[in-house]
């Protein structure tokens, strides 16, 4: 009985952060770019699990959201600018290559979701 | 602009292509010298007899060095030389043909995929733009010019030799025409160098990949069964018609104290690995990815030109935002692929796997792996341009496609025009009193040549010639 009640509360509880998720669809979005942004401007350490960790939330997201693949090529494009803007004032410093690892990465999920499309 | 006339363009391209190198050597100079020597030039025959045909370096204390694998090539050149007489025109003639043939398979191929991702694409002038576009970007994108023009060696050649057997297979892959497979083999027989033990880099950095990529081709794009037997009776006729050159090879692999068998069977493994992972780690320590996506040189850019590139990584991206054909993405993972191994330094887990990869019998020939990968990341890129342009050809207003061709244009400018005008197969030996590398032959150095080297085949007489000897 009392199984099934923590089963039911978690059933609920999984049920509202959806709809939370999916209500809030834009935020989640902007704190993934903000996210990227952050990862490439303010940390000066180039860290592997902290892209995994943004690539596995993206890639949750787009299986969330049922993203586009023009959403991830417009990810890449933001990187692009990102590295452009970088290389203008720092040339190939590290917070350069991060964008460019970023936009390898978008290129790459882009191509396959494109192919799923 | 009709098809027909984009035809015709390409064919004028191409053969301006040829007639330019022309024009980088005043008449009797030579660019001799670099790491092959390329005395072949010069008077082929005598390189035949001399080098060729014998496995015993004519230096030292006369160590085994095969090289036959280049007997088909200087053959030809000694025939060439026969009817040409000069090894001024000799050498320009070979630069001819390396342009011409390098843009114009190019060319082919482009065109080839892009009628078989599309097929409406055949009679459209879009397409064929698209492709010569790509042949362009092929030859005077940085890493193309930056490549190994300068005192080429001959496994330089691949430059022709990549696209012009992709399409010989690519077409094979087409149209189920032995005939392409065949002069696939031909051509494996007179470049024998660019499939010996001295080309292996190059060529596994790039065959593989495209065998992959054209198999991947036929079986999800043409959607036809791959044919087994035929590929298999192209190997071995392969290995038959490179046996002359393998042969020796395998011999001094088993034959005790030989170079080739001291490096596989006596040098300690721990320690081969370990010199081939530091050369590699040393290489990777100056390649940056965000160069790469541009194709500029690494380590060679300058700072206003530059921002200029970021065209080809925009137009890529703008491309598949437009483009959903399955080619294209196909190209655009072989693309990924190859830029993998081109740079290596892509998050610290690729760092590591491409190390792991050294624990591979071989793959230490890999260890300076952003020059051993640089034709076939150039393949892939700008195959990947081409796409990307023809894209936005199909889709977008055409303003907004001549303000693109300005766009690309402009920095393939600043990159081919060292190319184009010479300067890259001239430079000035380093450190020295403004000598350039191209020089002519001293008439009178030419009869201490004839005149004083003894007719004997037990002498050997060493005259001061180049930076190589």
């Amino acid at each position: 009985m009392k199984h099934q009640e923590k089963k039911t509360y978690l059933t609920k509880t999984k049920d509202i952060v959806l709809a939370h998720l999916h209500a809030y669809k834009q935020v989640v979005l902007t704190l993934i770019v903000l996210l990227v942004v952050a990862d490439v401007l303010f940390l000066k350490e180039s860290s592997d699990i902290r892209i995994f960790g943004i690539l596995g939330i993206y890639i949750w997201g787009i299986l969330m959201y049922k993203l586009h693949s023009n959403y991830t090529f417009f990810m890449g494009l933001l990187s692009l600018f990102l590295m452009y803007i970088l290389f203008l004032i720092t040339g190939t410093s590290p917070s350069t290559e991060k964008a460019a690892v970023w936009l390898f990465f978008f290129l790459g999920i882009g191509m396959i979701q494109r192919l799923k499309e | 602009m009709k098809p027909i006339l984009f035809r015709f363009l390409s064919i004028a391209i191409a053969t301006a292509l040829f007639i330019i190198p022309f024009f980088w050597l005043k008449p009797g100079e030579m660019d001799l010298g670099g790491d092959s020597g390329r005395l072949y030039f010069y008077d082929p025959v005598a390189y035949l007899r001399s080098t060729m045909l014998y496995g015993i370096i004519p230096s030292g204390v006369g160590g085994a060095a095969l090289s036959y694998f280049a007997i088909p090539f200087v053959s030809l050149l000694a025939v060439l030389h026969f009817f040409i007489n000069s090894p001024t025109v000799l050498i320009s003639f070979v630069n001819g043909v390396k342009l011409s043939l390098a843009f114009f398979s190019f060319y082919l191929i482009v065109k080839e995929l892009l009628i078989l991702s599309l097929p409406s694409a055949r009679n459209k002038g879009a397409a064929d733009a698209a492709a010569m576009l790509a042949g362009l970007v092929y030859i005077f994108i940085p890493s193309s010019v930056g490549g190994g023009w300068d005192r080429a060696l001959l496994t330089h050649n691949q430059i022709f030799i990549n696209p012009l057997m992709f399409y010989l297979f690519l077409r094979y892959f087409v149209t189920d025409a032995m005939v392409y497979f065949y002069l696939a083999l031909l051509v494996t027989f007179i470049f024998s160098l660019n499939f010996s033990i001295a080309s292996s880099p190059g060529f596994f950095a790039f065959f593989p990949l495209s065998v992959a990529f054209l198999l991947i081709l036929r079986k999800s794009i043409m959607k036809k069964s791959i044919p087994y037997k035929e590929l298999f009776f192209g190997l071995i006729v392969f290995v038959l018609l490179q046996s002359f050159q393998i042969l020796p090879h395998v011999l001094s692999l088993f034959s005790y104290g030989s170079g080739l068998n001291s490096l596989v069977f006596l040098d300690n493994s721990s320690s081969t690995l370990r010199a081939g992972l530091n050369y590699f780690e040393s290489v990777a320590s100056n390649i940056k990815l965000s160069l790469s996506l541009m194709n500029l040189p690494q380590g060679r850019y300058d700072d206003l030109l530059s921002l200029l590139y970021f065209v080809f990584p925009i137009t890529v991206l703008l491309g598949y935002m437009r483009n959903k054909s399955k080619t294209y993405i196909y190209v655009g993972f072989f693309f990924l692929i190859s830029m993998f191994f081109y740079t290596a330094k892509i998050t610290d887990i690729g760092f590591a796997f491409y190390k792991a990869l050294f624990r591979i019998p071989g793959f230490s020939m890999f260890r300076n792996f952003y020059g051993q990968w640089n034709y076939s990341f150039i393949f892939y890129y700008s195959l990947i341009v081409g796409f990307s342009f023809y894209a936005l050809a199909l889709t977008v207003s055409r303003r907004k496609i001549y303000v693109l061709i300005v766009a690309i244009a402009t920095p393939m400018f600043f990159s081919a025009w060292p190319l184009v005008n010479g300067s890259i197969i001239r430079p000035i030996h380093h450190q020295s009193d403004n000598v350039p590398v191209a020089f002519q032959m001293d008439p009178s150095f030419q009869q201490v040549l004839r005149t004083s080297i003894p007719n004997q085949t037990s002498a050997l007489l060493y005259l001061l010639l180049h930076d190589s000897i």
